[in-house]
């Protein structure tokens, strides 16, 4: 029988666990269901979360869910153990969230093309996406609607450090694993992330500091 | 850093999870299944073929290599003889 296992939001309270988790990953890697189910329990919380950060839409979110779970099912066996589990799926995650988002901007720039031809279009509009991400605090939603129109802007490597540690309240050195480079240079990711955000921010809403 | 972009940056402080479809699940496992449903039969009818060219081709390079190397035995075996058959006394 399945175990439930509450998600757990910091990254480091998964070392505790390291070599359960990698247990986990042989007996999928053997066809085990019920291991399969409990790491579903452990992770699916945490790739949500981080997928729908980078598509602010949860049907998308959802596809990207389903897509690391199947791969993780598929290349249980390829798992060498090198970096923890939660790395491993963390970093699936990611990957593909980035191919979901290029993806849709390959898309978006198509259908920009594409409306240059349409003859009963005069101006060409494009509406930035309003999300309200589902867990943020009722009177942060207007703020946190805004952060979220501006992040796009970053390069995938500035959002991947903003998203990992702000939103998903992971520590540098974890994200530093993630994104397989070091702590100083996601610190210095995240430096940057901010002041860019800053500065999108006042290109966006340039009357919003006036007012204030 | 003006107030305003210091309450947009941190205005994610203290948000909650969001929680996937119940059924997320479910949907995982069905694709799975139909993968495995799916997946091309492999035919491995071509192996006993392989097998044989490659017998083939091992014995011939085999014999053709040791062909080769034969002529050179036998001259050098076989010129004391034809010395020793034109000696004049």
């Amino acid at each position: 029988m399945a175990t439930i296992l509450t998600p757990t939001v910091s990254g480091n309270s998964f070392t505790l666990n390291m070599s359960d988790e990698k247990k986990w990953i042989n007996e999928i890697a053997a066809g085990s269901e019920s291991a399969f189910r409990r790491l579903y329990d452990r992770y699916s919380v945490k790739v949500f979360n981080t997928a729908i950060s980078y598509t602010k839409n949860k049907e998308d979110a959802e596809e990207i869910l389903q897509d690391v779970f199947v791969v993780i099912f598929n290349t249980a066996n390829k798992f060498r153990g090198d970096s923890s589990v939660s790395t491993w799926i963390y970093r699936i995650t990611v990957n593909k969230s980035l191919d979901y988002v290029r993806k849709k901007n390959a898309t978006k720039r198509q259908g920009i093309f594409m409306s240059f031809h349409r003859k009963d279009s005069d101006e060409l509009i494009i509406e930035p996406v309003d999300f309200v991400h589902p867990g943020v605090k009722m009177e942060n939603t207007e703020n946190a609607t805004l952060l979220f129109r501006v992040i796009d802007q970053l390069s995938e490597n500035q959002k991947t450090a903003f998203i990992l540690t702000q939103v998903e309240g992971l520590s540098q050195k974890k994200v530093a694993e993630i994104m397989n480079t070091s702590r100083k240079s996601v610190e210095s990711l995240l430096q940057r992330a901010k002041k860019n955000l800053s500065k999108e921010l006042e290109k966006y809403y340039p009357d919003r500091g006036k007012k204030g | 850093m003006e107030e305003w972009k210091n309450d947009i940056l941190n205005s994610l402080e203290g948000m909650e999870k969001a929680q996937p479809p119940a059924n997320a699940f479910l949907k995982i496992q069905n694709r799975i299944s139909n993968q495995q449903a799916t997946k091309p039969y492999k035919d491995k009818s071509w192996l006993p073929l392989a097998a044989a060219i490659s017998l083939i081709v091992i014995t011939n390079v085999f014999f053709v290599s040791d062909y080769l190397q034969k002529p050179s035995e036998d001259t050098s075996a076989a010129y004391p003889t034809i010395i020793s058959s034109y000696i004049l006394y």
